[in-house]
């Protein structure tokens, strides 16, 4: 019986290790799909008016603040998710400060699908002409600044979780807030086209988003960090409404401040056309609508 | 006990126990991973607000802001020294104002005044340094259903391939202009009504031009007589977009406005030639991955060769192609061929022009540097271009060409200089 008993307990301590990890590496990438997945959600139908700021900056007597005015971008967006699973979408964004670039928009929509070319249009209004840009695929394009800010289009980007291999490094109590800390290591494949070795990011276990991530260089070593602030609930969704990045290199930092957002909203197709860039009237007509809904 | 020793069953014992050490190791490396759950150890005051803002809230810049918020001022002053030619010195004062009147009606309005200083090339061919105003965009827009009515003056570019003018001839580049300086003055702005309608994957545009303006060499045309009596210029574009692909089909009656003019006598004066014309024209841009390529097409009837004087049709040909490097370097190269279509044999002249921009310090600085080479008249030039943007406010913009004309007909070359070097400066509010 004793022999037994032991039989029974070796076979189950060797699925429970093996089973453990695998548990641990599943539960890592669940994660991060589900919170992928809610990023996607809340980009469906979604009209935002957001502020741009972006500095250098000092740290003096535990502050970090800007030395300098800050540059400031105020821009209106419209997004939609389309596409098999919701992965492919829609963008448009109008600048309305500074005044120097006021009225530039830009349409785009990008596919999940990474041999699948991006299509973007600018609208400059000093040339009144709609251009098409060529962007490449996703699987062509290298990081680059958002408006000169140091977000990048790799921060802000999502579908792309099975470019990465997930690890849980440790879980706890993090600024008040139930925690994972997982470490995102870019696959292969994704590492010719990303700035970063490895990405931290700090998942509230509750409310499933980003609280904090921490970005490394290629040599190692700490290059950005994320902070997301002002976490609300708008119809179920969980989003932060504040996110600041520090970039460590150039002690530059940068403030996205989601201003109004409405939320799962009607956004009829044409508006996600080329007609938005040039027809103002139909532009502020659509606009003027989402803007009443707006929280 | 027998089974116990079996080593099978040792060696899985060993493996299970290394794989919960791994597992214990990895949940509880104290030492190496703690950190991860401490606080911050500062606070980050991106309030930047504590200074005041340059810009109104959004409350403010959106549907409920005074009419004032919506007015952008630019002052500007702009400085050409040319090596053996004439200069440019002029500053200039400039209202912008647009919004929505009502929920189907925008209007916008753009309006200067420019002073030209005693050394500048339009004061010295007026003889004295003036002032003058000039409305470029005034228009009311109406959005109902599937198209946009819009009314007022206003510019129209057609066409794919920049810097060319083989389709790109509606609203024309004004030669009184500092080329570099400001695209929203590079336009002659016509009164005209364009009428868009937008269907699924396809615009339709119609324009009409009652009384079209052709002059685009000079203000002050006292001695010289335009017969415009009668004139008007109408027309329409069907563009198609796929994925991918862009397709624009043009047809139009014009009035001959391009850069260059030949002196004609009639009755003893000389005036402007303007013919009338007809006009087809044919664009289309493809992506393919990170490369543009766009070509323009144009048959154009009743042209005057700047050359000869002769009138012919001509069939014009621009090509363009554009690539983005990864880290974003933008390079462009053009071909703009134009080909006399004459009974005295085919006449043909070109323009190749090549050119490079890229931003810098976080898009503070922007550099682009363009080359042509013109067969007729026959020169080459090159121009390196920056613009620094000091603040949201400020820009200082300096631009250095150097040119290598070859052309006999010195008459031909009047206002390119072989070294010129350009600053403008501008704040706008």
């Amino acid at each position: 019986m004793k022999i037994k008993s032991l039989k029974y307990l070796v076979v189950w301590i060797i699925f429970f290790s093996s089973g453990a990890i695998a548990q641990k590496v599943m539960d890592a990438n669940t994660i991060m799909e589900k919170m992928d997945n809610q990023q996607r959600n809340v980009s469906d139908g979604t009209f935002t008016q957001s502020r741009l700021s972006t500095c250098r900056f000092a740290k003096k007597d535990k502050k970090i603040s800007c030395v300098e005015t800050p540059r400031i971008k105020l821009m209106e967006s419209v997004s939609k998710q389309s596409g098999l699973n919701k992965k492919d979408s829609k963008n448009i964004s109008i600048l309305l400060e500074p005044a120097s670039e006021r009225g530039i928009g830009m349409l785009s929509y990008s596919y999940d699908d990474n041999k699948k070319d991006s299509e973007s249009w600018l609208y400059l209004s000093a040339l009144g002409k709609v251009k098409r840009i060529a962007s490449g695929s996703s699987d062509d394009q290298e990081p680059t600044a958002i408006f000169g800010s140091e977000f990048s289009t790799e921060d802000m980007e999502s579908g792309k979780t099975d470019e990465y291999r997930y690890k849980i490094l440790q879980q706890g109590l993090y600024a008040g807030r139930s925690v994972w800390v997982i470490e995102s290591l870019p696959k292969p494949a994704r590492l010719s086209k990303t700035d970063y070795s490895k990405i931290l990011v700090w998942v509230d276990k509750e409310r499933l988003l980003p609280l904090k991530m921490q970005t490394y260089d290629k040599r190692g070593k700490v290059y950005k960090r994320l902070l997301f602030k002002n976490i609300v609930n708008i119809q179920g969704y969980w989003l932060a409404r504040d996110v600041t990045v520090l970039n460590l290199k150039t002690l530059r930092l940068s403030n996205m401040k989601t201003e109004k957002i409405a939320l799962n909203r009607q956004v009829s197709e044409q508006f996600l056309t080329q007609r938005t860039l040039t027809d103002f009237a139909f532009r502020e007509k659509e606009l003027a609508v989402l803007r009443e809904l707006v929280q | 006990m027998n089974w116990f020793n079996k080593v099978w069953i040792k060696g899985l014992l060993f493996l299970s126990a290394f794989l919960n050490l791994c597992v214990y190791a990895q949940e509880n490396t104290a030492d190496e991973t703690d950190w991860l759950l401490e606080d911050d150890e500062f606070v980050i005051v991106t309030e930047v607000e504590q200074s005041k803002p340059l810009v109104p809230e959004f409350s403010e810049a959106t549907n409920s802001s005074p009419w004032w918020h919506t007015v952008k001022t630019t002052l500007q002053h702009d400085i050409t020294k040319a090596q053996g030619n004439e200069g440019v010195e002029r500053s200039k004062i400039q209202l912008d104002y647009e919004d929505t009147l009502h929920s189907d009606l925008y209007f916008k309005m753009q309006t200067n005044y420019r002073y030209f200083s005693r050394s500048d090339t339009q004061a010295i061919d007026k003889g004295e340094s003036y002032g003058r105003s000039k409305v470029q965009q005034f228009w009311l827009q109406y959005s109902q259903d599937q198209c946009a009515y819009t009314l007022g003056r206003q510019t129209l570019a057609w066409g794919e391939v920049d810097g060319t003018f083989a389709v790109d001839v509606l609203t024309p580049f004004d030669f009184t202009e500092q080329l570099f300086t400001d695209y929203n003055d590079l336009r002659v702005a016509q009164d005209m009504l364009l009428v868009d309608c937008y269907l699924t994957q396809k615009q339709v545009q119609f324009f009409y031009i009652p009384t079209p303006k052709t002059n685009v060499i000079s203000h002050s045309a006292s001695n010289i007589s335009v017969n415009s009596s009668g004139w008007e210029e109408l027309g329409m574009r069907l563009k198609l977009t796929y994925p991918g692909f862009d397709l624009s089909i043009m047809l139009a009656q014009l009035y001959w406005n391009m850069p260059g003019y030949i002196p004609s006598m009639n009755n003893d004066d000389f005036q402007f030639e303007s013919q009338k014309f007809d006009f087809a024209g044919l664009s289309a841009s493809l992506a393919k991955g990170r490369l543009l390529y766009k070509w323009d097409l144009a048959y154009k009837s009743n042209q005057v060769d700047v050359i000869s004087s002769e009138k012919s049709s001509t069939a014009e040909l621009a090509l363009g192609i554009e690539y983005t490097t990864l880290n974003n370097q933008k390079l462009n190269s053009g071909f703009w061929q134009v080909e006399s279509l004459g009974t005295d044999g085919n006449d043909r002249s070109g323009v190749f022009t090549l050119g490079w921009s890229q931003q810098y310090f976080h898009d503070e600085l922007a550099m682009s540097l363009l080359g042509n080479i013109y067969q007729q008249p026959e020169y080459q030039n090159i121009t390196l271009l920056g613009v620094y943007k000091t603040t949201d406010i400020y820009t200082f913009s300096c631009a250095v060409s150097m040119a290598n004309i070859n052309e006999e007909d010195k008459a031909l070359m009047d206002g390119l200089a072989d070294r010129a070097v350009s600053f403008s400066f501008k704040a706008e509010i």
